[in-house]
């Protein structure tokens, strides 16, 4: 589940205005079963800059409103495995759970790791 | 003037102090302990009766990204979101053979850091013995496994939940 606060736009795969985009499902550590083109790619921007980066979905999308009573914080258990950043908490929809992603805190990890640019590397310099 | 230990309350009523509960005389050499006994493989383990709060049959867990693999993941019970943990794979056991393990059973059990449930191929059911029937366990010094009995021509395992929970924190990152 995302936060929809969190997603400035939602733009075509086909057409991303240059933006760099990353599959959702790799950047979570899952494994991506669609490497096709086609989906929505949400546009994202970290907590840390003004930097935007791209994340395809495949699946739908549909906006849900939710109850302060239906989001619960991680499990202490798993706060001491530690978890990925980006990990939220967890909502509770009728009878299922649904992990609630940081996609600002994603964003930013994002950027953080990908490779540097030879332009990055020569700002450095 | 040094102060009087007041014994612990809780709102105001007399309650168990945590640091010495059942350190109390009564509960000597022949005290008796309750178990739950379960299977994982071919290993009998059993876990403190009282640090179990349920069994339940096999969830269906929704899974958690990046982290060590014996955490199955989170599934709802009872308004709250419990960790599941495969038992077999914390403790390092080899991964079935041949026949599937089946769906197993969950245990749920009391942690200092709340519930945490516990995969385990069969729950066997509950076993009294006196503590004095215990050995001790010569194993690495933050096993989970402190002390042993025997059950027939068995060797029962007694698991402590607390360490269990340290033991997969030790294993973050490499597993």
């Amino acid at each position: 589940m995302l936060p929809a606060g969190q997603v400035e736009r939602v733009l075509s795969a086909t057409d991303t205005e240059g933006l760099e985009v990353v599959a959702l499902a790799s950047a979570l550590g899952l494994e991506d079963p669609s490497q096709d083109a086609e989906g929505r790619v949400l546009v994202c921007r970290g907590r840390e800059g003004a930097e935007r980066m791209g994340l395809k979905v495949t699946g739908g999308l549909h906006e849900t409103e939710l109850e302060g009573s239906a989001l619960v914080a991680l499990p202490r258990v798993l706060v001491r495995l530690r978890p990925a950043a980006w990990l939220a908490g967890i909502a509770r929809t009728g009878s299922s759970l649904a992990l609630i992603i940081d996609l600002a805190q994603l964003t930013d990890e994002l950027l953080r790791l990908r490779p540097e640019t030879p332009d990055a590397a020569e700002r450095m310099h | 003037m040094a102060s009087t230990p007041q014994p612990p309350q809780v709102l105001g009523v007399p309650a168990v102090d945590p640091d010495t509960a059942g350190t109390d005389a009564s509960q000597g050499e022949d005290e008796q302990l309750a178990f739950l006994l379960v299977e994982v493989g071919a290993l009998r383990y059993a876990v403190p009766a009282h640090s179990v709060q349920e069994v339940v049959e096999a969830q269906a867990t929704v899974p958690v990204p990046q982290v060590p693999a014996f955490v199955r993941g989170v599934f709802p019970l009872a308004g709250r979101v419990v960790v599941l943990i495969e038992l077999r794979a914390l403790l390092g056991l080899p991964p079935p053979t041949g026949e599937a393990s089946g769906p197993g059973r969950t245990l749920v059990v009391n942690t200092e850091a709340g519930p945490m449930g516990l995969r385990v191929d069969a729950v066997l059911g509950l076993q009294e013995l006196a503590r004095s029937r215990l050995r001790v366990s010569h194993g690495e010094v933050d096993a989970p496994v402190l002390e042993t009995f025997l059950d027939g021509p068995n060797v029962v395992s007694v698991l402590d939940v607390q360490r269990l929970v340290s033991l997969a924190e030790s294993r973050v990152g490499r597993s």
